[in-house]
């Protein structure tokens, strides 16, 4: 490519991004045909660069290249597979689908294995481990930090993970101690506060990507118009 | 002095008055006083309005006549001349037409057929006829009383009838239920004096105790014994069974010359045909019915009659047992029609079905006939009641009389039927408004029935078929049918307006955070300073500081595009440090569109970063599988994706030679602004890193999520940088100005005003909740 093709492939790139950006940028006005048509052009784009990419990723390199390429041993290797992906093609047709069927059964079970065992091990055991670790004062000390305030924090968290759970208990009144019932109801009210402080966290996260999005977009523009402008800057 | 009774009271009055003394009612009809009948004798008075038939003229005078010409007046019993002369005075010969059961005429009613279905035989024996009758033990008990107690001259046969004590094997007789009829009649034992020739029937007890056979054989001895001597030939009877009182009256009577039988149709009896006048005849046969089966009365003034006179007494009492007083001579022959009555009744009852009647106050013929309704005519009934004045005597005190007027109570009459109470009220209308013109019924009110489906001359009622509702019922229904067609109408959308409140605000606020980030990108106002460095951007420049020049980088890129600006704000100032340490990047992703974004990002890495760096990288392209995938390729990355994007194989590059697992890696950084993909990569990457370090490049709205990993003990991400802040701070980390740098101040100025218009929109929703609170408060005080 030349340096003059390529400037025409960013001009050409420049204005449909900057048109698209504005027709998304339309629906603040509400939903209109400029902002359904960017994002029918998005959902149709992904679509073909999706099986682009499935085929040149996927399918080429690790089926259909060591069938036709390959080895004697890279060849059976990818029977087994084959023969999987045969199978899970006759889903296509609701007659043969319950040929497809021990497919997809293979690749849920697979998933739900796999997504499991690494919850457990990923997850669950090392959070359970790590606010266990939080009221380890010798741990703190080995780690070089403020004991008190790891303790503070040890006891934020705690409390803040007992009344989190607590408040989704639906539970009914406590009739058999009534004395407890009111302390109950504080821990309840305490673990929404705690609910609420999480979701505004993420809801401020969202937002905050959001304007970062936003902000780009229109430096996009910006940038786009001086160049029109003023194409030395 | 003669006396007769009143219709009304029943009490006795003079035979001459006209109107009762006590009660004021007419004893005497009107018509009584007719011209026609003005100068009738007295015999013929009691018969006026009903144009006296001939043949009971000849019955009154006649008999009477050849009586005195054959004999003398003393040649009479007493009994029979006062028979006679009470029969010619006597009010109770309301029905001078006696049926004759000889007739032989086939068009007899039914009743009477099936009392006496053979009428040719003549009646042989009196006795089996009256065994059959009912024993009514009242009307015994008074009869009897009333003969104990009857002290009035009886004539010789009365006296003969006593000493054959009749009542006594008569009572026997009637003692026998009906229903032995199905047995055999016992014999009349306790009948000591019975005469011979009865004591001779009963010892031959007929074969079935059926009704119809006695009653043949009652007109078997009866007609033998009257034609016996009525023709004054050899009696079939031996002398010796010739009751004494029989016997002694056999010469004191006269043969009578039997009378010719008249059989024009009318369907009269032989005795009845001969003194009918010609005259009424067809009035008579007209209207009456006669039936077949009654035996023959013989003329008065016979001796014959002795036996049925004794008969006929008993049976007067038994049918005048309601009397107070007894019954006098002069009722004698009216009770001739009583035993015919009684064995008319005992016919009756021996029907089958034989419905209770409410009988009328006539005395003889309501209360022997019960099948009236049918077969006898009202007039029978009412002819005494209207039209002779000793009527009374009867009318007043028969059974009938204690049985009361049967009434429908008023809840049953409004449970009939309306159709048929108006068809039966047409049927009584018409028929008592029917008066009889000529004939023995002359004169008589609704005599003869019409039969209903005939008669009935008017229209049923007409009954309205509108409903008939109230006026608040027809308010509700109106209201109801409005409700029903208002649901059926459509209703009209209310229009929509142009701009929505909704719709303005959100205009609003995109125009001011429009305005707001373009004015900023600008002016560059407001020029805020950089932000301070935080603990978790040292500890990740450490991180990366810490990789050795020349060794291998893995980036997960994981974002979608539109996050690319603030993922790829942090991840370029990695990209730029670890290019100035000589670090082979090695880019994978889990995302379809990985491999293009990461060729993108470096493209944009590479025009934006001074022209004299070069960065060594490779793109192994998608990890397909998601979670499964990446499992598989933290266990065999080179098997899993050994061909790199472009078809090259992969681990064949000079950076990639001796790549085995991903230990071998100096460190893996996934960029992503997903949290599951984050945590994928931390579940099932992460245990198979082993010393690897584990970084993660994320969006602002994932960090938080993600950041637990990092903050655990020990961490499980060594090194966390979210949101644009995270890559500013890298940036003034490592001395450059990235792309992060000229996004702060319009993403600060942007997330200020939002933070502005937030609390403005919190306080404008309080201060209106407050308000509508304070409204609904007014208007709650106004309402009380």
């Amino acid at each position: 490519m030349t340096g003059m093709e390529l400037n025409l492939v960013d001009l050409a790139g420049g204005f449909v991004a900057f048109f698209l950006t504005l027709f998304v940028l339309s629906y603040a006005l509400g939903d209109n045909a400029l902002f359904r048509l960017a994002i029918h052009l998005f959902i149709g784009v992904s679509a073909g660069f999706v099986l682009a990419s499935a085929f040149y990723s996927v399918l080429w390199p690790q089926l259909l290249r060591p069938i036709a390429l390959g080895t004697i041993d890279e060849r059976l290797a990818v029977f087994i597979p084959l023969l999987l992906t045969l199978l899970l093609t006759a889903k296509v047709s609701p007659r043969f689908s319950m040929i497809g069927s021990p497919v997809v059964a293979f690749l849920v079970g697979v998933g739900a294995a796999t997504v499991v065992g690494g919850a457990i091990v990923g997850t669950l055991f090392p959070q359970a481990l790590a606010s266990m670790s939080l009221l380890d004062v010798t741990a703190t000390i080995q780690s070089g930090g403020d004991i008190g305030a790891a303790l503070l924090n040890g006891a934020l968290v705690l409390f803040g993970l007992i009344a989190t759970l607590a408040s989704f208990q639906f539970g009914t009144r406590i009739t058999h101690l009534p004395s407890i019932w009111p302390l109950w109801k504080l821990v309840y009210w305490i673990g929404r506060f705690f609910i609420a402080i999480t979701f505004g966290v993420i809801y401020a996260g969202v937002l905050t990507a959001s304007l970062t999005a936003l902000v780009e977009r229109f430096q996009f523009i910006i940038q786009f118009l001086r160049s029109f402008i003023s194409p030395g800057l | 002095v003669a006396e007769i009774r009143c219709p009304m009271c029943g009490k006795p009055n003079s035979a001459d008055a006209e109107v009762c003394r006590y009660c004021e009612a007419r004893i005497k009809p009107l018509w009584m006083d007719s011209p026609a009948n003005a100068t009738s004798n007295d015999e013929d008075a009691s018969f006026d309005g009903f144009d006296l038939p001939d043949w009971l003229k000849a019955n009154s005078s006649e008999p009477t006549a050849k009586s005195e010409q054959a004999s003398d007046g003393t040649s009479q019993p007493d009994w029979l001349r006062g028979l006679r002369a009470d029969s010619e005075n006597s009010a109770d010969f309301e029905e001078p037409v006696v049926p004759s059961g000889r007739s032989g005429d086939e068009e007899a009613p039914d009743w009477l057929r099936g009392l006496l279905p053979d009428t040719d035989q003549p009646p042989a024996s009196e006795v089996p006829l009256m065994a059959d009758f009912e024993p009514v033990e009242e009307v015994d008990g008074d009869w009897l009383q009333r003969i104990d107690a009857h002290e009035q001259p009886k004539s010789a046969a009365e006296e003969q009838a006593e000493e054959l004590e009749a009542p006594d094997w008569l009572s026997v007789s009637r003692q026998e239920p009906l229903e032995s009829a199905e047995q055999a009649p016992e014999p009349l034992e306790e009948a000591p004096k019975l005469p011979d020739w009865l004591s001779k029937l009963k010892e031959t007890p007929p074969p079935e105790p059926d009704l119809f056979d006695q009653n043949e054989s009652s007109q078997d001895w009866f007609a033998d014994s009257s034609d016996a001597v009525l023709s004054g030939s050899e009696s079939s009877y031996p002398a010796e069974n010739i009751p004494d009182w029989f016997a002694g009256m056999d010469e004191s009577i006269q043969p009578m010359p039997e009378p010719e039988p008249v059989d024009d149709g009318m369907n009269l009896p032989d005795w009845l045909a001969g003194v009918i006048s010609p005259a009424i005849k067809p009035a008579i046969s007209a209207e009456i019915d006669f039936p077949e089966t009654t035996p023959e009365i013989p003329p008065a003034g016979l001796p014959a009659m002795d036996l049925d006179e004794a008969i006929i007494e008993v049976g007067a009492a038994d049918l005048g047992a309601g009397l107070k007083e007894p019954a006098e001579k002069e009722d004698l022959f009216s009770s001739d029609y009583a035993w015919l009555d009684e064995m008319q009744l005992e016919a009756s009852q021996n029907q089958a079905a034989q419905d209770e009647y409410a009988t009328e106050e006539s005395f003889d013929l309501d209360e022997s006939v019960p099948d009236q309704g049918d077969a006898l005519p009202d007039w029978l009934s009412r002819v005494p009641e209207s039209s002779s004045p000793a009527a009374p005597a009867f009318a007043e005190e028969g059974p009938a009389e204690e049985l009361p007027v049967a009434e429908l109570p008023y809840w049953l009459k409004a449970m009939r039927p309306v159709a048929a109470y108006g068809v039966e009220s047409v049927v009584e209308r018409t028929s008592s408004d029917q008066a009889e013109k000529s004939g023995p019924l002359a004169g008589l009110m609704g005599a003869l029935p019409a039969e209903p489906d005939i008669s009935q001359g008017s229209k049923p009622p007409a009954y309205s078929s509108k409903l008939q509702i109230t006026d608040t019922q027809k308010v509700h229904a109106q209201l109801f049918a409005e409700l029903i067609q208002a649901e059926g109408e459509p209703k009209s959308l209310p229009s929509e307006p142009l701009i929505k409140s909704g719709s303005l605000i959100r205009i609003m606020i995109a125009l001011i955070l429009f305005a707001v980030v373009i004015l900023s990108s600008l002016t560059g106002f407001p020029a805020l300073s950089q932000p301070a460095v935080s603990a978790d951007i040292l500890a990740a420049h450490q991180l990366v500081a810490g990789v050795p020049p020349g060794s291998r980088v893995m980036i997960a890129v994981d974002y979608a595009p539109g996050f690319s600006a603030e993922v790829e704000a942090g991840l370029s100032a990695l990209t730029t440090q670890l290019e100035d340490q000589g670090c082979h990047l090695i880019f994978v992703s889990s995302l379809p569109a990985g491999p293009i974004q990461s060729a993108h990002f470096v493209n944009w890495w590479m025009k934006a970063s001074p022209p004299q760096q070069s960065l060594h990288w490779t793109n192994l392209g998608y990890i397909p599988g998601g979670a499964t995938g990446l499992l598989a390729f933290a266990q065999n990355p080179t098997g899993v994706l050994p061909y790199d994007v472009n078809g090259n194989q992969a681990w064949s590059d000079p950076y990639l030679l001796g790549f085995r697992s991903l230990t071998d890696l100096s460190i893996l950084i996934v960029a992503t602004e997903n949290p599951d993909t984050a945590r994928a990569w931390v579940e099932q990457v992460l245990p198979l890193l082993g010393r690897t370090p584990l970084m993660m490049v994320l969006s602002a709205q994932s960090a938080p999520v993600i950041r637990p990993y990092y903050d655990s003990y020990p961490r499980q991400v060594q090194a966390l940088m979210g949101g644009i802040s995270a890559a500013v701070e890298y940036d003034v980390l490592i001395g450059q100005t990235g792309i992060s740098t000229g996004f702060w101040s319009p993403f600060t100025a942007a997330l200020s005003v939002t933070v502005l218009l937030i609390l403005i929109g919190a306080v404008l929703n309080f201060g209106l909740a407050a308000l509508a609170r304070s409204r609904s408060s007014v208007r709650g005080e106004g309402k009380k």
